[in-house]
């Protein structure tokens, strides 16, 4: 079974992204849009009261301050949380009343997030987040696959003064773990891949050491040559490293673009991109590219799709409230 | 494709009540015209009509039910109150008939029955009966006038009543569980009390939407769940019984209180940043002190000589100010 899950981006690969309205590209982050849990026992369409199970994190320190908490597309406003057990103060706070069940998915939202009120001079504003297929990597891998998927609102806005469009930006690389064939400081060569990828597939994509010297040391790459199945970094590994030693390694998702600033408008071409749409249930955003042997709707173990958010304002709107959207991503298990 | 398991579909799309797995349209009783909330909200039962469906041929809807069924719908109940027992003048609850699966031909012998009863609480409670009453239970109460989603499963094993999503404790059961319905082909009859009405046995007016019988025992929380989050198709249409929905919601409302965190005057400008992380940048001449000119003598202070003053504000006469 897939599991997928929505990260902040960031200028630096590995890190967390702490300030949302920085979130505007680049490579995934180690934070997740928002703090979440499970759900410890079945919640029935009117109850007032949910039980959560404490998160990974082991306390509460994140939940602090949080006003809202977004299950199965059901936004509900509760009572300050401490602990799991949570106290509703309104169901379907975005007018949509779901059950739940243990171990769904509860996340925190807190009403001063991801958005604020710096706009460009079309008033606009513009986010990117990334999509994450973080099911466990085994073999076969077929059943960890979310295969076919697509993107659209279930709910947008409900402030009619703000309407909010998303584009897909797929990686130029998606995940891939291999093992060298030779190594040196600033190169790792794997023969394996000799002919398959095009020069600099990997550009900018971020290779670690799996196993061997130099274990969990990571690198950006800053160049891939096709004939030679070589990959180039920005800067060096140790010197001290034993290089006659092979070693494991794994080539996270290539980042999005990244743009200056929330206000930039991040570029809409290119074969990776669909361009901002307001996609609804019956017309959902999804990359199939006609003709291909593969499907590129699918997303493996550590796979990625980045999706840039647009918000737009009117001019002169004063009051910014019931800002809330819900996006709904369809998949299939193979 | 509908699954195998699945005997009986009714979505209420159209106004002519359309049952999905035997391809045949149910047939009204009564005068009124039939009434379905647009976008298949469902069916409004009226006080003078019933529906009756007999599958294909008249042989009956061939649910091939024997000692298994789940059976789920979504009702929109209303409660027209109590009745008063003409035989001791007390309050009593009123019954009223909603789904009724009978043998095929026969009006009388029921083999499942569903009925709705008012609690002096002024909330319902649903009645399953089984073999004209042999075997019966009923629900928890619920609120009227409140949409609710009810899944009924029978085995060998009991019954469990589940409203919205969660199970019942079962109350007033009354007999045995019985082994098997020996229900391969029922007809059904919709807002219909075969029995005929009394003083106590009313039609319902509520609304009823998404009926299914499947001919399994089917008590799983997720599909449950499935059902009343995501529709029925994602239950019994194998296009979407391998699809999961991914479920984010994006909550945000911009900052309530803008305030200066920090300021520096650098002589040519003051630049403030807020809370939100924006950063203002401004002429020092507009920072400076805001007079009130409600006071004549402010205006003698500024020594101007053909200025006055209008609800607080400097009229400026003859004047010259630099922009």
């Amino acid at each position: 079974m897939s599991i997928l899950k929505l990260y902040l981006t960031s200028l630096e690969p590995d890190m967390s992204q702490t300030i949302y309205s920085q979130s505007i590209g680049g490579y995934v982050s180690n934070s997740l849009i928002y703090p979440e849990t499970t759900v410890s026992s079945i919640v029935g369409l009117y109850d007032t009261s949910v039980s959560l199970d404490t998160p990974s994190s082991g306390n509460w320190s994140e939940w602090t301050g949080i006003e809202y908490i977004n299950i199965n597309n059901e936004l509900m406003k509760v009572s300050p949380v401490s602990n799991g057990s949570i106290s509703v103060t309104q169901r379907g706070y975005n007018g949509i009343v779901n059950m739940h069940i243990k171990d769904d998915i509860a996340r925190a939202s807190s009403s001063k997030e991801l958005f604020n009120d710096v706009f460009n001079d079309e008033h606009k504003q513009y986010r990117c987040i990334a999509l994450k297929n973080v099911s466990s990597l085994t073999e076969p891998s077929g059943e960890q696959t979310a295969t076919d998927i697509s993107v659209y609102f279930k709910q947008s806005s409900r402030n009619s003064d703000s309407v909010i469009r998303i584009a897909l930006e797929k990686p130029t690389n998606q995940y891939l773990n291999s093992i060298s064939t030779s190594w040196s400081t600033m190169q790792i060569i794997d023969t394996s891949l000799i002919g398959i990828y095009l020069d600099n597939h990997f550009k900018e994509s971020y290779l670690k050491i799996l196993s061997g010297e130099g274990t969990g040391q990571a690198k950006i790459i800053s160049s891939f040559d096709s004939e030679t199945g070589t990959y180039t970094f920005y800067n060096s590994f140790s010197s001290s490293y034993d290089y006659s030693i092979n070693v494991k390694y794994e080539v996270f998702p290539s980042p999005a673009q990244r743009i200056k600033t929330g206000t930039e408008v991040p570029t809409m071409t290119g074969e990776n991109i669909i361009p901002f749409f307001v996609p609804d249930e019956n017309t959902p955003m999804r990359f199939i590219i006609e003709g291909s042997e593969f499907s590129t709707s699918d997303l493996a173990p550590n796979d990625i799709l980045y999706i840039w958010l647009e918000r737009e304002v009117k001019k002169g709107t004063a009051k910014f409230e019931n800002n809330d959207l819900v996006l709904n991503i369809n998949y299939g298990v193979s | 494709m509908l699954i195998s398991d699945l005997k009986l579909l009714l979505r209420f799309n159209t106004d002519s009540i359309f049952e999905e797995v035997s391809q045949t349209n149910m047939i009204k009783t009564g005068d009124s015209s039939i009434s379905v909330l647009s976008n298949g909200g469902g069916y409004v039962m009226q006080n003078d009509q019933y529906l009756f469906g007999d599958g294909i041929s008249s042989d009956g809807y061939s649910t091939d039910i024997s000692s298994a069924m789940t059976l789920g719908f979504w009702l929109y109940p209303v409660s027209p109150g109590l009745a008063i027992n003409p035989n001791n003048s007390l309050p009593t609850s009123i019954e009223m008939p909603l789904l009724d699966f009978t043998d095929i031909g026969s009006a009388t012998s029921s083999v499942i029955k569903l009925t709705e009863h008012t609690s002096e609480t002024g909330s319902n409670y649903l009645k399953v009966s089984m073999f004209n009453e042999n075997y019966s239970a009923s629900s928890e109460e619920y609120i009227p006038l409140t949409w609710h989603y009810f899944w009924i499963v029978y085995s060998e094993n009991g019954l469990g009543i589940y409203i919205d999503g969660k199970q019942n404790s079962l109350q007033n059961e009354n007999g045995s569980v019985p082994s098997s319905l020996s229900g391969s082909f029922l007809d059904l009859y919709i807002n219909h009390s075969v029995e005929g009405y009394s003083w106590n046995l009313a039609k319902n007016y509520g609304i009823i939407d998404d009926i299914f019988v499947l001919n399994i025992a089917n008590s799983n929380n997720s599909d449950i769940q499935r059902v009343i989050n995501d529709g029925v198709k994602f239950l019994v249409d194998d296009i979407y019984t391998s699809t999961f929905v991914d479920k984010s919601s994006i909550y945000f409302n911009d900052p309530e209180t803008i305030t200066i965190t920090s300021l520096i005057d650098d002589m040519s400008y003051v630049i403030a940043g807020r809370n939100d992380g924006k950063i203002l940048r401004g002429s020092p001449l507009l920072w400076e002190n805001r007079r009130s000119f409600s006071n004549l003598e402010e205006i003698d202070i500024l020594g101007l000589s053909s200025s006055s003053q209008e609800d607080g504000f400097l009229k400026l006469v003859n004047e010259t100010v630099r922009l």
